[in-house]
């Protein structure tokens, strides 16, 4: 294993073609502020352009548009700093449909009434 | 699957969203479909904005007083008509957003100026009327209001890839389904274009944090000129610049220096500019600076924030004001995190560069109904032009977008009761069908590297400060990119959510739009606003009208057109 290096085990799944979803590892350069979701990007512009993950970002954690699980914990892309030399399992979110990838179907019911609004399991729920 | 529909609606952003619910409660038996590039509410530029929003709501202001300020700042270039409808019809749009569950942040005790919310100066505001709706709220009560009207369609991950006209009347639009790939067609009867601005088109833009894409390609410029609609004041780019360091700050830099007390430092120490300034101009002397050899290695200017008045505690409180810490927890902690070795803001080496796009203050001609050239179509929001003329005042955009997007829904709404559909062509759906499945092959240019190298030309020679011989080169190297690279454009196979097909479709939209600006930068001949000539620096009054585009026999076909003026003679100003 290299230090300077970040291994990703990533999610792989089109539901239309594929039997059952399968993992592919990728190994990518480690650099100093080197985010989750960049490294995606990262992956798709350089070596597998067929990678499915939402590349939209607001720069601020608040639109939760790249929310997946990494190692089994649901967390925003966005706002996760990569570690040189350090392994995640990359998972599309759970509990929702995949549509390809990472991207899953975050489903139209995600508001609430009056915008009031707490985190609970990085879905934005109607605080009781 | 083919869709008939009353009203269609582009974008579902702040306009979009406020055009499908005015459209409903107008009519709630009409049936309205509404397109977004991803999911509503957590993506496009609406969501991202971090909400200073300015409406008349000081006791001693009134709606004329903020008329003439956003004349001012908008250098006279503004359609007086709708600058009349946004600050008349903004407080009640805002009021009613708020109600829906929109959340303003108050910050009272911490304003300077006295407003509801920090004002920053320099902006020409007379009065206190600074508002704070992070987007994402602001985007979440919107989404609300949609989910219950059962008349609106949403279908999230869905683009327009071309606008039908049948005669002068726009009939509807193909669409193409990111999620599955199926490309299908909606008849509509009206449709109402909201599909936003164009970031991705400018290298640095803050519209694409972290160089990821902020779902602001300017494709509905593009849309709309290849269906016949006449745009103006294209080369109308706002520019904020971008921070190059450190990775962990993002956004406007102005902010820092206006609100900590920070300082403007060139590569030699020295201080070249002092606030307040408005924004063109800030970017324009940073630009100078370093044209000029004073920058850093990295290309940039420095923030200086160790002479500031104000407390390491004090500078994080204003970090956090920024960020609206209450919903972006994450985000502050990550900026402690990445800051671990240097956590002293003051101590930070702040680095910015002049040149990414912020706002787009041209596009499609609308009236106050928000009606364009061609009949059946509405455009609002940032896609629109002649709101802002030729500088944008900061917190208007997201209070355009609800005020606009209310009326070309109800507009809209209007003429859909009144008309019947209009059958488009036939081999319309066949041959744009053909045209999106040609991308997949096996050889060729992946779009996103010719996506970055436009970004990168545009915001080299069509930049801040432009010249002709400058622009003259950008107008030859687009079309190089046309002819040689255009036509090589591939994607990897593969139908469901393959972003770069959709990145393919969008990049001869992209250069399209890049060579209206182009050419209407060289088409204006004088300095206004944020349009800035190195060789024409002065305002030049005979020049107090718009530049038009329109297609004509399949090419751009440069014009002028007067200014809508209402309230505030143009005579005698320059």
């Amino acid at each position: 294993m290299n230090k300077k290096s970040i291994y990703l085990k990533v999610f792989r799944y089109d539901p239309s073609t594929d039997y059952a979803p399968t993992y592919k590892n990728y190994e990518i350069q480690w650099r100093e502020g080197l985010l989750l979701l960049k490294a995606l990007k990262d992956i798709r512009d350089n070596f597998d352009e067929t990678l499915a993950f939402r590349d939209f970002c607001c720069g601020c954690s608040w639109c939760m548009s790249c929310l997946m699980m990494v190692n089994g914990k649901a967390i925003r892309a966005c706002s996760r700093l990569l570690k040189a030399g350090e392994s995640l399992l990359i998972e599309p979110l759970k509990g929702k449909p995949v549509i390809k990838d990472l991207v899953v179907d975050y489903g139209i019911k995600m508001t609430t009434p009056q915008g009031t609004f707490k985190k609970m399991e990085g879905i934005l729920v109607k605080k009781v | 699957m083919n869709i008939k529909a009353d009203i269609l609606i582009i974008g579902a952003g702040g306009a979009g969203c406020r055009a499908a619910i005015e459209s409903s409660n107008y009519n709630p038996e009409a049936k309205i479909v509404i397109l977004n590039q991803g999911p509503v509410g957590r993506s496009g530029l609406t969501v991202m904005a971090n909400g200073g929003m300015r409406w008349v709501s000081h006791p001693d202001d009134s709606p004329f007083n903020l008329f003439q300020d956003i004349l001012e700042v908008g250098c006279y270039l503004n359609e007086q008509n709708l600058v009349e409808v946004l600050t008349e019809e903004g407080p009640q749009r805002a009021e009613e957003l708020i109600q829906w569950g929109a959340k303003e942040l108050i910050y009272a005790e911490k304003s300077r100026s006295g407003g509801r919310s920090p004002d920053d100066p320099g902006r020409g505001q007379s009065y206190p009327r600074s508002h704070y709706i992070p987007g994402v709220t602001y985007m979440a009560a919107l989404r609300n209001q949609l989910e219950r009207r059962s008349n609106i369609t949403v279908i999230e991950d869905a683009i327009a890839t071309k606008l039908l006209v049948a005669g002068n009347r726009a009939v509807g639009a193909i669409v193409l389904n990111i999620r599955t790939g199926e490309i299908f067609l909606v008849e509509a009867k009206a449709t109402v274009l909201a599909s936003g601005g164009l970031g991705e088109l400018f290298a640095n833009s803050d519209n694409c944090p972290f160089g990821m894409r902020g779902h602001a390609s300017g494709m509905g410029y593009a849309l709309a000129y290849h269906a016949g609609a006449e745009l103006i004041d294209m080369e109308m780019v706002q520019f904020t610049g971008n921070q190059l360091y450190p990775p962990w700050l993002l956004g406007n830099p102005a902010l820092l220096v206006s609100m900590c007390g920070g300082k403007y430092i060139n590569a030699l120490g020295e201080e070249f500019m002092k606030l307040p300034l408005p924004r063109d101009a800030i970017q324009r002397l940073a630009y100078k600076e370093i044209k000029e050899g004073r920058g850093t290695e990295r290309g940039g200017v420095y923030i200086d924030l160790t002479a500031s008045p104000l407390s390491r505690e004090e500078i994080e409180e204003q970090l956090k004001l920024s960020l609206a810490v209450e919903i972006g927890k994450e985000r502050w902690k990550l900026i402690q995190e990445m800051s671990a070795d240097n956590p002293d803001p003051r101590n930070w080496k702040i680095e910015f560069t002049p040149g990414g796009a912020h706002f787009f203050m041209g596009g499609v001609k609308i009236n106050e109904k928000c009606e364009t050239n061609i009949e059946g179509l509405y455009a609002a929001g940032e896609v629109s032009g002649g709101v802002h003329g030729a500088n944008r005042m900061g917190g208007n955009a997201l209070v355009e977008i609800i005020v606009f997007g209310a009326r070309a829904g109800r507009y809209a709404g209007e003429f859909a009761k009144n008309v019947d559909w209009t059958k488009p062509e036939e081999c319309l759906l066949k041959d744009e069908h053909e045209r999106l499945m040609g991308f997949f092959k096996e050889r060729g240019v992946n779009a996103n590297t010719l996506i970055d190298r436009l970004a990168i030309l545009m915001a080299n020679k069509v930049g801040v400060a432009r010249t002709e011989g400058e622009l003259k080169k950008a107008l030859a190297e687009i079309e190089y990119l046309r002819t040689n690279y255009l036509p090589q454009v591939r994607a990897a196979r593969g139908l469901r959510y393959n972003l770069g097909w959709v990145e393919a479709i969008q990049i001869s939209y992209m250069l399209d739009l890049a060579e209206m600006i182009t050419r209407s930068a060289i088409f204006r001949t004088e300095s206004r606003g944020a349009h800035y000539r190195e060789d024409f620096p002065e305002s030049d009054s005979s020049w107090l009208k718009h530049t038009r585009i329109m297609k004509k026999d399949g090419t751009i076909n440069l014009g002028t057109a007067p200014i809508t003026v209402t309230k505030l003679n143009l005579g005698g100003r320059k």
